[in-house]
C-alpha cells in the first residue's frame, strides 16, 4: 500500500469546529474577493459605456472618478482578504500536525508528508472557496439596493464574468498551497510528533523606516503622476492605475509598520500590566503581533476612508444633481468598504481566536484547575484584542476630530458625525464580539476532563 | 537521599492495613489523635457515565493526608489515581463521599468557591508543565499570585526568590520554549509553591522528562514542598518516583490496595 493510499485513512475528516475553521476562513476570503472584484467590474462596465462628451450635469460623468475610488477600495480590501486566506491555510496545516506525524511513523518521507500536507490544505481551500462563491451569489442580490447615485446595478453587473469564478477558485487554491508550503518551513514533522519553530517574535525597526520611505514616495507620486499622465493617451486611466498601485503599496506599508507598532505597544504594556488579564493579553499579542494587527487593519483603513469621505460629503453638499449623486456614491462606497472590512476582520479574529483556544486547550484547562476563574481566562482574550482595537479607535477618533472641526466652524453636520461614530462603534464592536464567539469553547475546554 | 524503593521492601514486611471501604463504615470516621490532617477523604466513590455505560473510578476511598506529608499515589492505568487527585483537589465533585480541607467540606462549596480554594490553598504541577508559552518564566510564576489579588510588585519579589531557590537564576526572562524540560518543570514547581499552598498536587510530574532530569526535578519538588510546609500528593505509575515520597498508596480498581511508608536508614524498618 503506497503512502497515498494510506493518506485518506490517516487524514480522515473528524468534523467538529476544528475541521470547519479553515473552511470558514477560505469561504469568507473567497466571498469577499468575489464580491469586491465583482463590484469593480460593475464600475468598469458602466465606465466603458459612458458616451464621449457626456454633460457634466449627468451623474454618469462621475463614473471615471468612481472607478478610481472602486479601484482604491479594491486595493485596500484584496490584500486583507488574501491575508485571511493565507491564515486559513496555516490554520488548516496546524490542525493536521498530529496526523502528519503519524504518517511519518508509518514510513512517509519528509517530501511525501510535505506534499500530502499541501494537498490536504488545497482540498480544504477548494471546499471553502466553492462555499465562498455560493455565499457571494447569495449576497449579491442585496447589493443591487445600494445607492451609488446611478441607475442601480443589476445582479449580472455585480457578478464576475463566468471565467472569473474558476480562476478565483484556482487563485485561492494556489495561495493556500503557497502559504501551507511556507508554513511547513517553520515546523519539523518527525515520527514522534511535531517540533515547532519556537523562536521569539522580534519586529525590526526597519519596518518603520520602510513605511516612512513609502509615505514620502507616495507623496511624491501624488505630485508627479498627474503631470506625467497628462502626456498619456488616456490620462485618467493611467492616473487611476498608478494611484491604485501606489495605494496598494501604501496599504502594504501600513500593514508592514502596523505589527511593529502593536508589538512595541504590547511589550511595553506587558512590562507594566497591573492586572493578570492584561499581562496575558499583552504577552499573547506580543507573541503574534501580525494576527493582532490583522484583526483591525482593514477596519482601521475603512474608518479612515469613511471619515475622509464623510468629510468630503459634508463640504461637497450641492444642489447640482451630478455633484449630489457623486456625494451619495462616495458615502455609500465609504461605508460599504468599512462594512466589508469589518466583516473580514471579525471572521479573521473569530477564526484566529478559536484556533488558539483549541491549540492551547491544555493550558486553559491547567489554568482553571490551578484556580483561574473562567471569567479571568475570557478577560485575557478580550485584553489581547483590546490593544489593537484601541489603536484603531484612536485613528478613528482622529478622523472624527477632523469631522468636528467644521462643526466648530458652524456647519450643521451633526448627522454625518453621528453616522460616522456609530459606524466606527459597530465595526469595532463586531471585531470584539467575534472574540466572544469562542467564549463557550473556552469554558468547555477549561472544564473538560484531562 | 535516604530512600528505599518500595519494591525493595521485604516480602515479609507488613504493609499497612487496607483502609475500610464504604458500606462497612457508614459514618465518617472520627479524626485520629494528633494534628488534624490537612486533607481528609471519607467513603469516596466516583463513577463516570450513567446507567449501563457507567465506569466506576473510585470505589470507597478513605484517606488522611497530614501536614507537610508527601504521598505517592500509584497504580496501573485506569485504576483511578488521577480521579482521586481531581476529587481531593476539588476539581471534580465525587459521586459519593466527602473531602475536608482544614475541616472545611469541599462538597458544600460552590464551583466558584472551589476555584478560589484551589487558587489560594493548593498548588499544581502537571506532567508537561502547562506553562503559558507566551509568558516569561517569571510571569508564569507571578500570574497565579496576581489572580489571587497580590500586587505585581509583591508577586514579582516572591517569584524571583522562588526561581532563584530552584536553580533558575538568570533565566527569569526566558519563555518556556527557551527552557529545557527540567527547567520548565522547575518553573512549574515555583509557580505551584509561590502561593504558599497547603497542598501541592502533582500529576506524573516527571512523565515527560528523562530519568536523570526527572530525578533532579523530584528532589526539588519534594524538598521545596517540605521546606514550604506543604503536603505533596503525587500521582505516578513509576515506583522509582514514588520512592521519594514518605508514604505510597497502591490503587487497583478504584480502591487502595496497599500502603507503604518509606523506610529510612535512620528508622531501619518499615513503619
Amino acid at each position: 500500500m503506497t503512502l497515498l493510499n494510506v493518506a485518506p485513512l490517516v487524514l480522515r475528516r473528524r468534523g467538529g469546529i476544528a475541521g470547519i475553521l479553515p473552511i470558514i476562513g477560505f469561504a469568507a476570503s473567497t466571498a469577499i474577493l468575489a464580491t469586491v472584484l465583482g463590484g469593480l467590474t460593475a464600475f468598469l462596465g458602466r465606465a466603458a459605456v459612458v458616451p464621449e462628451g457626456v454633460d457634466f450635469s449627468d451623474p454618469r460623468a462621475n463614473l471615471p472618478f468612481l472607478l478610481t475610488c472602486a479601484a482604491v477600495a479594491t486595493a485596500l480590501l484584496v490584500p486583507s482578504a488574501m491575508g485571511l486566506g493565507s491564515a486559513a491555510a496555516k490554520l488548516s496545516l496546524s490542525r493536521r500536525e498530529r496526523d502528519l506525524a503519524s504518517m511519518r511513523l508509518v514510513g512517509g518521507t519528509s517530501a511525501q508528508i510535505g506534499t500530502i500536507a499541501v494537498l490536504d490544505v488545497v482540498l480544504q481551500a477548494l471546499i471553502g472557496s466553492l462555499a465562498g462563491i455560493g455565499l457571494h451569489l447569495a449576497v449579491t442580490p442585496a447589493l443591487t439596493g445600494l445607492d451609488f447615485g446611478l441607475a442601480p446595478f443589476t445582479i449580472g453587473e455585480l457578478m464576475l464574468p463566468v471565467w472569473g469564478y474558476p480562476v478565483l477558485v484556482l487563485a485561492v487554491a494556489l495561495l493556500s498551497a503557497f502559504s501551507a508550503a511556507l508554513g511547513l518551513l517553520g515546523v519539523v514533522i518527525s515520527p514522534l510528533g511535531v517540533a515547532r519553530d519556537s523562536r521569539i517574535v522580534r519586529m525590526s525597526v526597519i519596518r518603520l523606516a520602510v513605511w516612512v520611505l513609502l509615505v514620502i514616495g507616495f507623496g511624491a507620486a501624488f505630485q508627479i503622476v498627474p503631470r506625467l499622465a497628462g502626456t498619456a493617451d488616456d490620462p485618467l486611466l493611467v492616473t487611476t492605475v498608478v494611484l491604485a498601485v501606489f495605494m496598494a503599496v501604501l496599504v502594504g506599508s501600513v500593514n508592514l509598520v502596523g505589527p511593529f507598532v502593536v508589538w512595541l505597544a504590547a511589550r511595553i504594556l506587558a512590562a507594566v500590566a497591573p492586572r493578570p488579564a492584561l499581562l496575558v493579553g499583552a504577552r499573547r499579542l506580543a507573541a503574534d503581533p501580525r494576527a493582532g494587527w490583522r484583526s483591525v487593519s482593514g477596519v482601521t483603513f475603512g474608518l479612515v476612508i469613511a471619515g475622509f469621505l464623510t468629510l468630503l460629503t459634508i463640504f461637497g453638499r450641492s444642489t447640482d444633481p451630478a455633484e449630489a449623486a457623486l456625494m451619495t456614491a462616495l458615502n455609500t462606497g465609504g461605508y460599504l468598504t468599512l462594512g466589508i472590512a469589518a466583516v473580514l476582520a471579525a471572521v479573521s479574529t473569530g477564526v484566529t481566536q478559536t484556533a488558539r483556544v483549541l491549540d492551547q486547550a491544555g493550558v486553559y484547562r491547567s489554568q482553571h484547575v490551578s484556580g483561574a476563574p473562567i471569567s479571568a481566562l475570557q478577560r485575557a482574550r478580550m485584553a489581547e484584542i483590546g490593544l489593537p482595537l484601541a489603536i484603531a479607535a484612536i485613528i478613528a477618533g482622529v478622523s472624527a476630530a477632523g469631522l468636528i472641526m467644521p462643526v466648530l466652524g458652524g456647519a450643521a453636520i451633526l448627522g454625518p458625525l453621528v453616522q460616522y461614530l456609530l459606524s466606527a462603534l459597530v465595526a469595532l464592536g463586531l471585531v470584539a464580539v467575534s472574540v466572544l464567539v469562542s467564549a463557550p469553547l473556552v469554558s468547555r475546554v477549561a472544564r473538560s476532563e484531562a | 537521599m535516604n530512600t528505599t524503593h518500595p519494591s525493595a521492601v521485604p516480602q515479609s514486611a507488613p504493609a499497612l492495613p487496607v483502609p475500610p471501604v464504604a458500606g462497612l463504615a457508614p459514618q465518617p470516621q472520627p479524626l485520629p489523635a494528633g494534628p488534624p490532617p490537612v486533607l481528609q477523604a471519607r467513603r469516596l466513590r466516583h463513577t463516570y457515565g450513567k446507567s449501563a455505560s457507567a465506569t466506576p473510578a473510585l470505589n470507597g476511598i478513605d484517606l488522611d493526608i497530614q501536614v507537610a506529608e508527601s504521598l505517592a499515589v500509584m497504580g496501573p492505568s485506569g485504576c483511578g489515581k488521577t480521579t482521586l487527585l481531581h476529587v481531593l483537589a476539588g476539581i471534580i465533585a465525587p459521586t459519593d463521599g466527602t473531602v475536608h480541607h482544614g475541616g472545611q467540606p469541599l462538597q458544600d462549596l460552590s464551583d466558584a468557591a472551589r476555584t478560589r480554594l484551589r487558587r489560594s490553598a493548593f498548588g499544581f504541577v502537571f506532567q508537561d508543565g502547562q506553562l503559558l508559552p507566551e509568558l516569561t518564566a517569571l510571569e508564569n510564576v507571578i500570574l497565579p499570585r496576581m489572580l489571587a489579588g497580590s500586587s505585581r510588585r509583591t508577586a514579582t519579589a516572591d517569584a524571583r526568590g522562588w526561581l532563584d531557590r530552584l536553580g533558575l537564576a538568570g533565566l527569569h526572562d526566558r519563555r518556556p520554549g527557551q527552557l529545557s524540560g527540567g527547567q520548565a518543570q522547575r518553573v512549574a514547581i515555583a509557580r505551584a509553591l509561590a502561593g504558599r499552598p497547603t497542598v501541592v498536587f502533582a500529576d506524573e510530574p516527571t512523565g515527560a522528562l528523562d530519568q536523570a532530569t526527572g530525578h533532579a526535578v523530584l528532589e526539588v519538588l519534594t524538598e521545596a514542598s517540605r521546606e514550604a510546609g506543604a503536603s505533596l500528593v503525587m500521582v505516578t505509575h513509576d515506583p522509582a518516583v514514588a520512592a521519594v515520597c514518605e508514604r505510597t498508596i497502591a490503587m487497583r480498581d478504584g480502591r487502595i490496595e496497599q500502603q507503604f511508608r518509606r523506610r529510612s536508614a535512620a528508622e531501619g524498618q518499615v513503619r
